[in-house]
C-alpha cells in the first residue's frame, strides 16, 4: 500500500513528465507554424542596425517587424526597402512617429533670413534647431508652425517628438530695386526711409509741384529687370497704372496702399473701404497696428486672400495676377508706428514693411549646393515601406531565442526534478 | 719611524678625514635645503622670492655645515691633540706617545724603550676605525640628498634664481629666459579723487578700473624686451627690483593691451568704469508756477544729489529774464557753493530773498541745481537738475485771446507805400494838371494820409494804454508817435496842395514803419490763435522752380550685432586649429561687445577661459551668436501666402 | 476723421517747451503754410498747431519749429521726447529769435542740444536742403536782422545740424528766421523777393528726404 506521501510524489513526477511532454509538443507545433508562416523577427530601433547586417549576411527572415521609436536614418530606411525588394516582408510600427514635414524658403529681403514652415499635428510640440542650437520651440496650431528666422544655418531641423525633419536652403536670391511712388507726405517719406535702412535700393518718385519732383533714380521703364516690387502709396501712382499693370502681369510685385487702390482696380485684391479711425491711441510693441487707422480692404476678389484682419475688417489682402503678386495694405499712416511706438518700434516697422515687400517681390533664384536633407521623414518611410502596422504585442514572449532559452530551462528543471524525485525514492 | 713622525702621519690622515667629512656634510646641508624647497613646491605654490633666494641659502647652509665640522675638529692640526687622541684609543701606550713626541722631554737615545713601545703600538688600526664612522655617516647623508635631488629635479626652482645669480655674478650670455609673462599681476591705483584703495589682480584677463586709474603690470625677470601695446602705442617695461613693470593709464574707452615678451604674447582687456555725473533732483520748488502777482518774501529751494564716487560741491543757478517782443535781458546769478565732503549723497538747501531778484510782471524766473563731483581726470562731472520756470503774469496775459488784427503795422506800411507812390506820381504830373484837379487829388491824398495816421494812433493806444509791458513796446509806440507826427505834417501839406513839401515827411514815415515792421515784431503774450490760410485760394499761385535735384538715398543701417556675430563665427572656425589666435580674437570681440551686448561679453570671457584650458568652446560660442540674433518671428495663420509677421 | 486728416497731411507744428517764450513768432506758421500752398502741391493743413515737447502728441508731427528769446532748459520728459523724436526721423528746426550768439537762448539751447546729441555740425552750403526745392547757391539766405546789424551784429554764413544716419534731424539757426518770417502772408504781394522760400525748402526736405 502506498503511503500518501508516495502518492503525492508519484503525482508530482507525473505532472513534471507531463510538462516536459507538453513543452516538447508545443515547441514542435510552434516550429511547424513558424515554418509555414515564415519566421518573424521583431526588432526595435536600437537593434535595427545590427539586425540589418544579420539579415543581409547570415539570415533571411521571412518577415520582419520593426518597432520604430524614431525614424530610421536614410541609409537604414533604404536598406529595409532593399530587404523588402529581396523578398523579406518588412513591416513597421511606430506610434510615436508623428507625421512631420519642414520647408524652408529664403526671404526676399536684403537682411536675408528664411521662412520655415513645419507641418505637424495640432498641439504637437515642435522644436526648431540648427547647427548652433535651439532656435525656437512652440506648440503647432491648426496650420502647423511657421517662423521667420533672421540668420538660419544651412540646415534647419524640426523635432516633433522622436521625429526630426531636416530642410536645407537650396536657393539664393537676386534682389532688384524697389520703386516707391507717392505724394510728399509722411507715409511716403517714412516708407522709403524704412526700406532704405533695411538695405533695399529704392527709386522714388515724389511730385512736389507740377514741374518739380523729388526723384531718386529714373522711371524709364517699370519692369522685372529693374524692380523687385513697386509700392504705390496714393493716387500719385495712377499715371503709371498701365505700366505697373504690365509689370505685375509679367511677374512683378505690387504693394498698394488702400488710397491708391482705386487707380488699380484690375490689380487690387479689393476696394478701399471708408476710413476707420482706431479708438486706441497708444501704440504698444505687442500689438502695434491696433492703434493705426485703416481703410479696410472690402469687396475682395474671388482669388484674393485675406492675410490679416482687425475684427471684421480686412487689413491686408493679397492676390496673384498672372505670375505677379499684389498686396493691398489698409493701414494709412503706418509711419506713426515708427514715430510714436514703443522702444522697438522703428525696427519693427521696418521689418513689417520689409515683410509686405517680401510677400510680393520678384527675385530670380539660383540653386546653390545644399547639404543632405530629410524634410518628410515619416512620409519617406511610408513611401518606401508602406503604411505602418499596429504595434506588436509584448515581443519578448515570442522571441524565438528567448523562448528557446525559457523552454530549455523549464525542460531541464522539470526533467531534473522528476529524476531526482525518483532516485530519492530509490527508483531508477 | 719616530714617535713624532707617527703622530704627524696620523695627523695628516685625520685631517683628510675631517676635510672629507666637512665637504660631504656641507653638500648634504646645502642639498638638503634644496630638497626641502622641492618638497614644499609639490604641496604649495612657493612665493616668487623663494627661487631667487634658494641658491644663496643652500650655499650658505652648505658652507655652514662644512664650517661646523671643521670647527669641531679643529684640534686635528695640533700634534699634541693627535697624540692624546691616539693615547685615548691605545691605552696600552700609557702616555708613552705623548711623552715621546717631545724630544726635549724624552729624546729617543735616552729613552729607547719608550720609543720602542710607541713603535710597537698599532696606530693604523686606531686611525682606520676612527675615520670609517664619520665618513660613512656623511657619505650616506650626501648620497641620500643626491638621490632626492635626482628624484625631485628642482631645476625650475634653481633655474630662475641660478640664472639671476649667474647674471649678477658671472656670464649672463647664452642664458635662456623663461616666459616673463607668466605670473603677471596688475596693480590698479584709482585716481586720487576717488579716494579708493589700490587693488591687485593676479594673472589678469580683464582689469576693470575707473577712467584715469593707473594700471601697473608687474612680472618676473629682466625688463629688457618686455613691452605693452595699446592700440598702436607701445610702452617699454622698466626695472622693478628683480622684475619688470609697465604702467598704463585707463582711458575713456575699453581697450586691449598686448603684453609682449619675445615670441610670447598675452592679451588683457582694460575695461573702463565710467564715473557717472551726479544725479540732481530739484525738490523745491516742486513744479513750474505762474504767479498772478509779483511774489515777495523768501522762498526755499532744495535739491537732492547722489553720485557713484563722491560729490564735491553744488549750488543753485538763477536766471531772471525780462523783456518782451524782441528785446529780452537775462540776469544770471548763482547761490553760494555748498561743499558736499566727498559724500555720495547730499542735499542743497537755500533760502532766497525774492525781493532781491527784481521780479516784475512779465518776468520769467528759472531755477535749477547744479552739482560737481571730484573727477579731475575727465573734468568734474557736472550734474544738473530739471529747471523750474516761475512766471510772473502780465495783467493781460490771461485775457489776450483777441485775435490779433492782421498786423496793422504791415497794412499801414503797405498803405503808406502806395500813398507815397501816388503822391510821387502826382508831383511829376503836377505841371500837366490844372489847379483844381491837383487840389482835388492832393486833398484826397491828405485824407488818406490822415486815415493812416488814425490807424497809427490806434496802435499806439493799444501798445501804451493796455500796458503790454516791456521796454520795446514803448520804443515802438515812440517811433509810431514820431511817424504819426510826420503823417500830420504830410497831411497838412497835402491839404494845402503842397505835395512836394509833404513828400519828405511821407518818405520818412515809410522808413519808420519799415523799421518797425522788419525789426520789431510786437506781439501780445499769451495763447497763439492759429490763423487759417485759405489754401485753395493761394494754391500754386507762386512760382514752380522746376527743380531736378535728385534725392540722395539713405544708407542701410549698420547691424552691429550681426557684425559681432560674424566675428564670433570666425573665431569659432579657427578655435580648433589655432586656439591661441581664437583666444586673442575673443578678447578683442569682447571689448566691442562690452558696449553693444554686455551679456554676450561675459559669455565671451568664459569662452576664452575655456579655450585657454584646452576645452571645446563650440557650444559657448554658438550660444553667444544666438544671443546676438533677433528672435524668430512667429507667423500665424494659414499658409496660402508666404506669410506676414505679427 | 479729424485725427486721420491731421496725420495724412502736413501740419505745421510749433514746439511748446516749459522754460521759454515758445510762442514768440505767432504769424510764422500761417506764413509758411501760405508759402507751402503757394509753391507746392503738398497737402497742408490750413492752420498750424502748437504741441508740447513733453507730450506723446509730439510724435504726430514729424516737423516742428522751436524758437524763443528766453533760456531753453528742457525737462527730463522734454529731453527724452526730443531725443526719441530726432532719432526716429523727426525734423526739428531750432531758431534763435534773439539772433545773438552771446544771448541766453543760444547758450542754453546749444547746451541742451549738445547734451542730448553731441556737438552740432556745420551744414555745408551745398547741402541738398538748399537745393531740394528752391535753389540757394550760397547757402542759408540772410535775414534783415543780420543785414541791419541786429543782435550779435554778425552775418551767419552757415546753419548747424544734428545728423541722424546722414539726414538732418535737428537744424539750428542763428539767423532769426522767426523774425524774418513772422508777418502776415498778404504782405508777400508787396515784396520783391519772398523771404519765406527757404522755409519751403525746410518743409520739402523734411517731407521727402
Amino acid at each position: 500500500m502506498r503511503s500518501p506521501a508516495e502518492r503525492i510524489r508519484r503525482t508530482a513526477e507525473g505532472v513534471l513528465r507531463g510538462i516536459v511532454i507538453a513543452l516538447l509538443a508545443g515547441w514542435l507545433v510552434w516550429s511547424i507554424r513558424a515554418r509555414t508562416h515564415g519566421a518573424v523577427e521583431h526588432v526595435t530601433s536600437q537593434e535595427l542596425r545590427e539586425a540589418l547586417e544579420r539579415w543581409t549576411t547570415r539570415q533571411q527572415p521571412a518577415r520582419v517587424l520593426v518597432d520604430l521609436a524614431h525614424p530610421p536614418a536614410g541609409a537604414e530606411r533604404d536598406w529595409l526597402a532593399a530587404l523588402s525588394a529581396a523578398g523579406t516582408t518588412v513591416q513597421w510600427s511606430g506610434n510615436a512617429l508623428l507625421p512631420t514635414a519642414i520647408d524652408i524658403e529664403p526671404r526676399v529681403d536684403p537682411e536675408g533670413g528664411a521662412t520655415v514652415t513645419v507641418a505637424a499635428p495640432e498641439s504637437a510640440s515642435v522644436v526648431l534647431r540648427d547647427a548652433r542650437g535651439v532656435i525656437d520651440s512652440a506648440a503647432a496650431d491648426a496650420y502647423g508652425m511657421r517662423a521667420s528666422i533672421a540668420r538660419p544655418g544651412r540646415t534647419i531641423d524640426a523635432g516633433v517628438g522622436p521625429v526630426v525633419a531636416r530642410a536645407a536652403l537650396r536657393d539664393s536670391l537676386t534682389l532688384k530695386r524697389l520703386l516707391v511712388i507717392g505724394a510728399p507726405d509722411w507715409e511716403t517719406k517714412f516708407t522709403i526711409a524704412a526700406l532704405e535702412e533695411r538695405g533695399w535700393d529704392v527709386d522714388a518718385h515724389i511730385r512736389i509741384a507740377p514741374r518739380t519732383l523729388a526723384r531718386q533714380g529714373r522711371i524709364e521703364s517699370i519692369d522685372t529687370a529693374r524692380y523687385a516690387a513697386v509700392l504705390a502709396i496714393d493716387t500719385t501712382a495712377a499715371r503709371f497704372s498701365s505700366a505697373i499693370e504690365r509689370y505685375v502681369r509679367s511677374g512683378g510685385g505690387l504693394v498698394l496702399w488702400s488710397p491708391a487702390a482705386p487707380a488699380f482696380g484690375r490689380l487690387a485684391p479689393g476696394r478701399a473701404g471708408a476710413l476707420i479711425e482706431s479708438e486706441v491711441r497708444i501704440i504698444r510693441d505687442r500689438t502695434p497696428r491696433v492703434a493705426l487707422d485703416v481703410m479696410p480692404v472690402t469687396a475682395l476678389t474671388d482669388d484674393a486672400v485675406a492675410l490679416e484682419r482687425r475684427g471684421d475688417h480686412v487689413t491686408l489682402a493679397a492676390r496673384r495676377v498672372g505670375p505677379g503678386k499684389v498686396l493691398q495694405n489698409a493701414y494709412t499712416n503706418s509711419w506713426r508706428w515708427r514715430m510714436a511706438g514703443g522702444d522697438n518700434a522703428p525696427d519693427e516697422h521696418r521689418a513689417w514693411l520689409a515683410d509686405l515687400v517680401a510677400n510680393v517681390a520678384y527675385a530670380p533664384r539660383a540653386t546653390i549646393a545644399a547639404p543632405p536633407a530629410d524634410p518628410v521623414p515619416v512620409a519617406a518611410i511610408v513611401d518606401r515601406l508602406g503604411p505602418a502596422v499596429p504595434a506588436v504585442m509584448d515581443r519578448s514572449a515570442l522571441d524565438p531565442t528567448r523562448l528557446a532559452a525559457w523552454v530549455f530551462t523549464i525542460l531541464c528543471m522539470a526533467l531534473i526534478a522528476e529524476l531526482a524525485s525518483r532516485r530519492l525514492r530509490g527508483v531508477r | 719611524m719616530t714617535a713624532l713622525q707617527i703622530v704627524r702621519r696620523t695627523r695628516v690622515t685625520l685631517a683628510l678625514v675631517v676635510v672629507t667629512t666637512a665637504v660631504l656634510t656641507g653638500f648634504a646641508a646645502g642639498g638638503g635645503v634644496i630638497v626641502l624647497a622641492g618638497l614644499l613646491q609639490l604641496v604649495v605654490a612657493l612665493p616668487s622670492l623663494v627661487p631667487a633666494l634658494l641658491v644663496p641659502v643652500a650655499t650658505a647652509a652648505g658652507l655652514t655645515g662644512c664650517a661646523i665640522v671643521l670647527w669641531r675638529n679643529r684640534t686635528v692640526v695640533s700634534v699634541q691633540h693627535v697624540a692624546l687622541w691616539l693615547e685615548e684609543r691605545l691605552p696600552e701606550l700609557r702616555y708613552a706617545l705623548v711623552t715621546a713626541i717631545d724630544p726635549a722631554i724624552a729624546p729617543a737615545d735616552r729613552y729607547p724603550a719608550l720609543h720602542a713601545r710607541v713603535r710597537a703600538s698599532d696606530t693604523s688600526s686606531a686611525v682606520r676605525t676612527a675615520w670609517r664612522r664619520p665618513i660613512t655617516r656623511s657619505l650616506t647623508a650626501a648620497l641620500t640628498v643626491a638621490a632626492l635631488l635626482a628624484v625631485l629635479q628642482p631645476q625650475e626652482l634653481l633655474g630662475t634664481g641660478g640664472t639671476d645669480l649667474l647674471r649678477r655674478v658671472g656670464n649672463g650670455e647664452n642664458e635662456v629666459l623663461a616666459n616673463r609673462l607668466e605670473g603677471v599681476i596688475a596693480r590698479v591705483s584709482p585716481p586720487a579723487y576717488a579716494r579708493m584703495d589700490d587693488s591687485t589682480v593676479e594673472d589678469p584677463v580683464t582689469v576693470a578700473a575707473l577712467v584715469g586709474s593707473r594700471v601697473t603690470f608687474q612680472g618676473r625677470g629682466p625688463s629688457s624686451g618686455v613691452t605693452a601695446i595699446v592700440d598702436s602705442t607701445s610702452t617699454e617695461a622698466g626695472e622693478a627690483g628683480r622684475g619688470w613693470t609697465i604702467a598704463l593709464q585707463m582711458d575713456t574707452a575699453p581697450a586691449v593691451v598686448t603684453l609682449r615678451d619675445r615670441e610670447y604674447r598675452r592679451l588683457v582687456v582694460l575695461e573702463t568704469v565710467v564715473d557717472s555725473v551726479p544725479a540732481v533732483r530739484l525738490r523745491l520748488p516742486a513744479r513750474d508756477t505762474t504767479y498772478q502777482t509779483v511774489p515777495r518774501g523768501r522762498m526755499t529751494v532744495e535739491a537732492e544729489i547722489t553720485d557713484d564716487i563722491g560729490l564735491a560741491h553744488g549750488w543753485f543757478e538763477y536766471m531772471v529774464s525780462t523783456g518782451s517782443a524782441e528785446v529780452f535781458e537775462t540776469r544770471t546769478s548763482q547761490g553760494r557753493r555748498i561743499g558736499l565732503d566727498n559724500a555720495r549723497t547730499g542735499t542743497l538747501r537755500e533760502v532766497i530773498d525774492l525781493d532781491t531778484m527784481r521780479l516784475a510782471p512779465g518776468t520769467v524766473f528759472h531755477i535749477r541745481a547744479v552739482a560737481l563731483d571730484h573727477n579731475d581726470v575727465t573734468g568734474p562731472g557736472k550734474g544738473v537738475s530739471d529747471t523750474r520756470t516761475l512766471r510772473i503774469a502780465e495783467p493781460e496775459d490771461s485775457t489776450s485771446i483777441n485775435p490779433t488784427p492782421p498786423l496793422p503795422i504791415d497794412s499801414m506800411w503797405m498803405s503808406q507805400r502806395r500813398l507815397n507812390m501816388m503822391t510821387d506820381t502826382l508831383i511829376r504830373m503836377a505841371p500837366q494838371l490844372d489847379r483844381q484837379e491837383l487840389t482835388h487829388r492832393s486833398s484826397a491824398y491828405g485824407n488818406a494820409q490822415d486815415e493812416i495816421r488814425q490807424r497809427a494812433l490806434a496802435v499806439i493806444s493799444i501798445l501804451e494804454d493796455d500796458a503790454v509791458g516791456g521796454t520795446f513796446q514803448t520804443q515802438t509806440s515812440t517811433k509810431l508817435r514820431e511817424a504819426a507826427d510826420l503823417m500830420y505834417e504830410a497831411r497838412v501839406n497835402l491839404a494845402i496842395t503842397m505835395p512836394d513839401s509833404a513828400m519828405p515827411h511821407m518818405i520818412r514815415v515809410l522808413e519808420i514803419l519799415d523799421e518797425i515792421r522788419l525789426a520789431n515784431r510786437y506781439y501780445l503774450r499769451g495763447i497763439i490763435q492759429p490763423a487759417a490760410v485759405n489754401v485753395a485760394r493761394v494754391r500754386l499761385t507762386g512760382e514752380d522752380p522746376a527743380t531736378e535735384e535728385p534725392r540722395r538715398p539713405r544708407a542701410e543701417l549698420a547691424d552691429e550685432r550681426a557684425a559681432l556675430a560674424e566675428r564670433i563665427a570666425h573665431a569659432a572656425s579657427i578655435a580648433r586649429e589655432q586656439p591661441d589666435a581664437a583666444v586673442d580674437s575673443l578678447v578683442y570681440i569682447r571689448v566691442a561687445a562690452l558696449r553693444l551686448a554686455p551679456d554676450v561679453a561675459d559669455a565671451l570671457a568664459s569662452a576664452a577661459a575655456l579655450l585657454r584650458r584646452g576645452e571645446s568652446v563650440d557650444t559657448a560660442l554658438d550660444r553667444a551668436r544666438r544671443a546676438l540674433e533677433p528672435p524668430p518671428a512667429r507667423i500665424r495663420g494659414p499658409v496660402e501666402w508666404s506669410g506676414i509677421g505679427n | 476723421m479729424e485725427r486721420n486728416r491731421k496725420l495724412s497731411r502736413f501740419v505745421f507744428a510749433t514746439a511748446e517747451y516749459s522754460s521759454g517764450d515758445w510762442e514768440s513768432a505767432p504769424a510764422l506758421p500761417e506764413n509758411l503754410i501760405d508759402s507751402v500752398a503757394r509753391y507746392t502741391s503738398i497737402d497742408v493743413a490750413p492752420s498750424g498747431v502748437s504741441v508740447r515737447l513733453d507730450s506723446e502728441e509730439l510724435f504726430d508731427y514729424p516737423f516742428v519749429w522751436l524758437t524763443g528769446h528766453l533760456p531753453v532748459r528742457f525737462t527730463e520728459a522734454e529731453r527724452r521726447n526730443l531725443k526719441r523724436y530726432v532719432e526716429r526721423g523727426g525734423f526739428m528746426m531750432v531758431d534763435d529769435h534773439n539772433h545773438d550768439i552771446t544771448g541766453i537762448f543760444h547758450q542754453t539751447a546749444t547746451e541742451e542740444i549738445e547734451r542730448l546729441f553731441g556737438r552740432l555740425e556745420q551744414v555745408p552750403n551745398d547741402h541738398e536742403i538748399y537745393r531740394c526745392f528752391f535753389v540757394f547757391e550760397n547757402g542759408p539766405p540772410h535775414t534783415n536782422h543780420e543785414l541791419n546789424g541786429w543782435g550779435d551784429d554778425l552775418l551767419h554764413l552757415h546753419l548747424d545740424a544734428i545728423f541722424v544716419n546722414d539726414r538732418i534731424g535737428l537744424l539750428y539757426s542763428n539767423k532769426d528766421y522767426s523774425s524774418e518770417w513772422n508777418f502776415h502772408p498778404e504782405t508777400k504781394r508787396t515784396l520783391q523777393q519772398d523771404p519765406t522760400k527757404f522755409g519751403v525748402n525746410l518743409i520739402v526736405y523734411a517731407l521727402t528726404r
